[in-house]
């Protein structure tokens, strides 16, 4: 099946929209444009007006993206386990991707906006920041337990682990 | 913890030598039920001039970003060994060197 890929406008992600589990790749798509668009945030628009339409723009944005975001949770819990390994491991690098291009994107609009869209433009983003950041923990902790507390509190395991990876180091 | 493949890498807790936690990359070399402790290839940042005997994988080369790894690591297939269920995080990614790194163990194997 050939997945229609959403627009950035969220024109398309309609409040009624039913995903489908077929359709949970959209939602690495969605990232992927969210960073292509960010790479693109070097054409600017001057006007004022335009400015602020802009960031209304991208404030619909994020408010569709976060309505899909959590639509798309709800069908990944219950993918098979491989697929959701899957889907985890492919968002995971989208995020890094992202977070490598953030202090860029962050000087840009620091230097080539003016005041007010700077303030609409990196609220936007700290947003968007803390929407990809929420996913990525209830994907992984889905997946994931953490052991570290567990580690550390338990001299007998921690050691354990410590001659395993002293094997490792020293074979 | 989820069902791992030859071929997976994995971050892993490790000792950081004050006490602590260290998070690090690692190589699966064995299929490992879910829970299970896991055959692993170590890797490190350094070569301790053992250039013949280790695969060198660069952080911003394909193998290194199908990898997940964040560092320039050297896989050492010569050390292979289980590693703790409970030291595993999670999976960052795919090793597509597993043939070079067989060869290379086997060929360990056959020195011995």
């Amino acid at each position: 099946m050939k997945h229609k890929k959403p627009k950035m406008s969220g024109i398309s992600l309609s409040r009624n929209q039913q995903l489908q589990l077929k359709e949970l790749d959209l939602f690495i798509d969605f990232l992927s444009d969210f960073i292509d668009k960010i790479q693109k945030s070097k054409i600017r628009v001057i006007d004022f007006f335009e400015n602020i339409k802009f960031c209304r723009e991208l404030s619909r944005e994020r408010k569709a993206f976060y309505k899909y975001i959590n639509s798309t949770l709800k069908s990944f819990v219950r993918l098979s386990e491989p697929k959701q390994v899957d889907i985890e491991l492919r968002y995971s690098k989208a995020v890094k991707k992202f977070n490598k291009l953030l202090p860029t994107a962050k000087k840009e609009i620091e230097s080539e906006f003016g005041l007010i869209t700077r303030y609409l433009l990196l609220r936007e983003l700290d947003k968007f920041i803390k929407i990809i950041a929420t996913a990525q923990n209830k994907m992984s902790n889905h997946l994931y337990k953490d052991n570290s507390q567990e580690i550390l509190s338990n001299p007998d395991l921690y050691n354990q682990i410590a001659s395993d990876w002293n094997n490792l180091e020293n074979k | 913890m989820i069902k791992l493949f030859r071929g997976d890498v994995i971050l892993a807790w490790g000792p950081d030598g004050k006490g602590g936690l260290k998070k690090r990359p690692l190589v699966v070399f064995a299929d490992t039920p879910k829970n299970s402790d896991s055959i692993v290839v170590y890797c490190t940042t350094q070569n301790d001039g053992d250039e013949n005997n280790t695969i060198f994988v660069k952080a911003d080369s394909k193998d290194g970003e199908n990898m997940g790894i964040d560092d320039d690591t050297y896989i050492r297939p010569f050390q292979i060994g289980p590693i703790n269920a409970k030291a595993i995080i999670k999976k960052i990614g795919r090793c597509a060197l597993m043939s070079e790194i067989q060869r290379l163990h086997d060929k360990r194997m056959a020195q011995r």
